[in-house]
């Protein structure tokens, strides 16, 4: 490139800067976010039922996914393009997601078995009615993944085909940096507690923020070097977004996760639900877990142990070169733990001759996806 | 040392990045400074009760509702909204085993 030619670009650039730098300042870079059409077929409090739009369901039994409790279920649907859910959809399977919303007042002494013994059975009985299938796949991600073990361990005759989990915490005494600060400060659960009973995102935000300082500070230097690229700017507006944008997590569930930190149940095979004691060993399902060897939130040595405590005969654990998001978005999501997931699934499905129709959704609460509109909204 | 393509300004960045961050994650890592924080956070919440209690005396000698029966008045609300909602969700469950029970027999 001549010198000539390095200054036009720069030039050019410097112009595509400003444009951007205005667009971020002001707020209006941020792209629409969870846009695969969608209806919600089921509510309950602040949860919701959505089922993605799907003209060609190749696969069945339908696919349950569970999002995890401590952020925005968007992230599984980031861009077009870049979103998991829309992989799913476009590799043939009917796809349901059960999103929690924010949890407000009357979340405040949600439970771990709140999510384990009733939501995620209803949603399946709704998911059920609603395809004509008896069985689902289960999927969940992080702390959805936790959920989802737990659903499957407590209720074994639950009508589940298989079950996928991604980076699922399972070792509470190897939760890295988080872990030990939370063991080791004896921080009273209640003392950190909002005045509506839960824990603040505000203090979520903030424990994941401490594990990485310089994170933001990073960030913003890398956006403002690559200013000039639309493309770069709108991913880094969306993942940053994201990343800034958590939820309450219920007191109860806060509790409970505390206690966990200290007895750490799974491990010791100590793991109480509705008075009822759970195995993990009782899950015999095909079973599939993605963990991510550059985790700094669940590391692999929290999340890896799981493989053995699963009973399953048929059951494989997958380390993909990836961080913690990196399994549900970007490239390393795309090439990696997606396309594994697809192929694990199809391999447990049956192929279907028909085509769905379920993009009128006659049966859901609303009637499209611009309905719904951002998951932020939620 | 190899050649690099990146501007002056982040290789400054990126030098000071390396320096800064592994002290800033012991701290941010440290229980003191966690606990620390936490107890200024108990304290704030505790000046916070003291002069919200002075407030609430102050509605309820008026004979009106304060803040924080407003805010005991959302919690009852929100246990009452939950307990419907466990209600609601497993009565479903058992009326869908039901109907399934009646299409087997």
């Amino acid at each position: 490139m001549s010198a000539l030619d390095r200054v036009r670009r720069e030039v050019e650039r410097n112009a595509l800067r400003a444009r951007n730098g205005i667009k971020v300042a002001a707020g209006t870079a941020r792209p629409a976010l969870g846009q695969t059409p969608k209806d919600v077929v089921w509510r309950r409090g602040r949860a919701e039922l959505w089922r993605y739009h799907s003209d060609d369901v190749r696969f069945q039994p339908p696919l349950l996914f569970i999002p995890s409790l401590f952020n925005r279920s968007y992230i599984l649907d980031l861009r077009p393009g870049n979103s998991f859910m829309e992989r799913l959809v476009g590799a043939g399977f009917d796809v349901y997601l059960l999103d929690w919303g924010v949890p407000d007042v009357s979340d405040a002494a949600n439970t771990l078995e709140d999510y384990v013994d009733d939501y995620i059975p209803a949603a399946i009985n709704v998911i059920r009615r609603q395809s004509g299938y008896d069985q689902i796949n289960l999927m969940g991600y992080c702390f959805g993944g936790l959920l989802a073990v737990l659903h499957a361990a407590h209720h074994p005759d639950s009508p589940l085909r298989s079950l996928t989990v991604l980076t699922t915490p399972c070792d509470f005494h190897e939760f890295g940096a988080l872990g030990d600060v939370m063991r080791r400060t004896r921080i009273d659960t209640e003392s950190v507690l909002d005045e509506d009973g839960n824990l603040p995102a505000r203090i979520i935000s903030q424990g994941f923020k401490s594990l990485t300082p310089t994170a933001d500070a990073t960030r913003y230097v890398n956006l403002l070097e690559k200013l000039w690229s639309d493309e770069y700017v709108a991913a880094d507006q969306a993942m940053g977004g994201w990343a800034n944008d958590h939820v309450p997590l219920p007191g109860g569930v806060a509790r409970q996760l505390s206690a966990w930190t200290d007895t750490n149940p799974l491990i010791t095979d100590r793991v109480f639900l509705g008075g009822d004691r759970v195995h993990l060993a009782d899950i015999t399902l095909p079973f599939l877990h993605l963990t991510a060897d550059r985790d700094h939130i669940v590391p692999e040595a929290c999340s890896a142990p799981l493989l053995g405590l699963v009973g399953s005969q048929d059951k494989q654990q997958l380390r993909i070169d990836a961080g913690h998001v990196g399994l549900a978005v970007g490239k390393s999501a795309h090439k990696g733990s997606i396309p594994t997931i697809i192929e694990f699934l199809k391999q447990r499905s049956e192929a279907v001759a028909w085509t769905s129709s379920h993009s009128k959704a006659p049966t859901s609460t609303r009637s499209s996806a611009s309905s719904v509109g951002s998951p932020t909204e939620t | 040392m190899p050649p690099t393509d990146k501007s002056p300004l982040r290789q400054a960045y990126d030098a000071i990045e390396r320096r800064v961050a592994p002290p800033l994650t012991d701290v941010a890592g440290n229980p003191d400074a966690v606990n620390l924080l936490a107890l200024a956070g108990q304290g704030r919440r505790f000046v916070g009760r003291r002069i919200e209690g002075v407030a609430t005396s102050m509605w309820h000698l008026a004979n009106l509702p304060a803040r924080r029966d407003v805010q005991r008045l959302r919690v009852q609300i929100g246990q009452l909204d939950r307990e419907v909602r466990r209600l609601t969700v497993q009565l479903e469950l058992e009326s869908e085993r039901r109907q399934e029970r009646d299409e087997r027999a």
